[in-house]
């Protein structure tokens, strides 16, 4: 994914939870990955905060909400249940990521106050 | 101005006046035409602008156009005769059916329906779309669902997939479109010009289909909220039957409201919390007058946000380029 992350006064992680951590940042990048393929039609990156509203900066609407739950089973082969179609799962990439944690699929991988990206 | 309960209340007769006067200058010193068409479904907007244009025109200036399709409700025509029998307006009936069947507007929608349900009989079975319930009440997003009505009075409901709810959405809006066609055909025979219906809470949320009721001449009640539109329509005499029937887009053959349809809240608070919305009222103002939690306004708010930012081509002409 090419991230390297730095740890500053946290315990040393094992190789498996390193594996895993890799794994949860594949995940990241794979929603980003539909996203701005298929809502922002290649937008850069940097337009895609993961803290932003899909809905409500109007990358999405509410029918391709649908498509983005489409991509979520097809992709991470889970059922998304209809009285989980709420913002707080799949308004964000941050919720998204959040919702796919507790769908069993990914854990939340968003960098901590402790660690920086460089 | 201060945000109350009664903050979306008018003077009908100086709100009336003065639309009288817009559709006045606009029809015969901007267009320079005789008169309005008006597409007359028996609901209340258009039973207003009707109204509206009768009196600022002359009932002789306005033709009535009744345009319905095997999937209309049966009260439209009836209701819409009546009103426009009491205003002296004329009234012109052209059914879409063979124009909608010859399209493919009910073949289209109803294989993708047989393709959800399978047992599905067009012919027998009503069916209608709508969103999750009370937007107050519970916080779903606005994902289509589609349900199969049986004459045993069963129903089927299940949830549309993006590309099953575009191919319906897509074939539905040619019901819009072709009254549109029918309008100006009237119109350009009568030197007329056509009048839209679509009121402010419609417009600014996205609830009308481009080039369909939004392909009009002029807008006379896009500044007034729905709750506006029935202060007006009970000043100007409206019928009872049109002012107690509950809007709904009339293109579906299963019963289905505005609200259930698009805005999921009853117009009374949603025009006063889209006004709040739109005014920057301070949420604990709008807390206090309407007495809704703050995660009630918020996911409201939202909604309209979102609704608004999805929508907005439908209220842009074409870009062009400059020279």
């Amino acid at each position: 994914v090419g991230l390297l992350t730095v740890h500053l006064g946290r315990r040393k992680r094992t190789p498996a939870q390193n594996r895993r951590r890799e794994e949860l940042f594949m995940v990241r990048e794979r929603l980003r990955e539909f996203i701005l393929e298929d809502f922002m039609f290649g937008g850069s990156p940097e337009q895609l905060e993961d803290d932003a509203s899909l809905l409500g900066t109007g990358i999405i609407d509410s029918t391709a909400v649908m498509e983005l739950v489409a991509f979520l089973e097809e992709e991470f082969q889970i059922t998304v249940e209809d009285k989980e179609l709420v913002p707080e799962n799949l308004d964000s990439v941050n919720h998204l990521c959040r919702y796919l944690e507790k769908k069993g699929v990914a854990a939340s991988v968003e960098p901590t106050a402790s660690e920086v990206q460089v | 101005m201060r945000f109350t309960r009664d903050v979306l209340r008018l003077d009908p007769e100086a709100e009336a006046d003065r639309i009288c006067q817009f559709i006045g200058e606009q029809t015969l010193e901007r267009y320079k035409r005789k008169g309005v068409v008006v597409g007359i479904s028996g609901g209340v907007d258009s039973a207003l602008v009707t109204a509206l244009c009768a009196r600022a025109l002359g009932a002789d200036k306005v033709l009535g156009l009744i345009l319905p399709e095997k999937e209309s409700s049966p009260v439209s025509e009836p209701y819409a005769r009546e009103h426009a029998d009491a205003l002296g307006v004329k009234v012109e009936r052209v059914d879409l059916t063979p124009i909608l069947s010859v399209l493919g507007v009910y073949e289209r929608k109803n294989e993708v329906i047989k393709k959800l349900c399978p047992d599905y009989d067009p012919c027998r079975d009503k069916t209608k779309i709508s969103l999750p319930a009370n937007l107050l009440h519970q916080p779903g997003l606005n994902v289509f669902s589609l349900t199969v009505q049986k004459p045993d009075g069963t129903e089927r409901r299940c949830r549309l997939g993006a590309d099953d709810s575009r191919r319906i959405v897509a074939a539905q809006n040619m019901k819009q479109r072709s009254r549109m066609i029918q309008l100006y055909y009237h119109a350009e025979r009568l030197h007329h010009i056509v009048g839209g219906t679509t009121n402010r809470s419609e417009s600014e949320q996205g609830f009308f289909v481009k080039h369909g009721d939004g392909g009009v001449d002029i807008e006379p009640l896009a500044h007034l909220y729905k709750t506006q539109i029935y202060q007006l329509a009970r000043h100007l005499g409206v019928t009872e039957n049109i002012l107690n029937r509950k809007p709904s887009p009339d293109t579906w053959s299963g019963e289905v409201t505005d609200e259930e349809f698009y805005f999921r809240m009853p117009f009374d608070t949603l025009d006063l919390l889209l006004y709040a919305w739109a005014n920057g009222v301070p949420e604990d103002e709008v807390r206090e007058v309407l007495g809704l939690r703050d995660e009630q306004i918020d996911r409201a708010f939202s909604d309209f946000e979102s609704k608004k930012k999805a929508t907005w081509h439908l209220r842009v002409a074409a870009p062009t380029l400059p020279m």
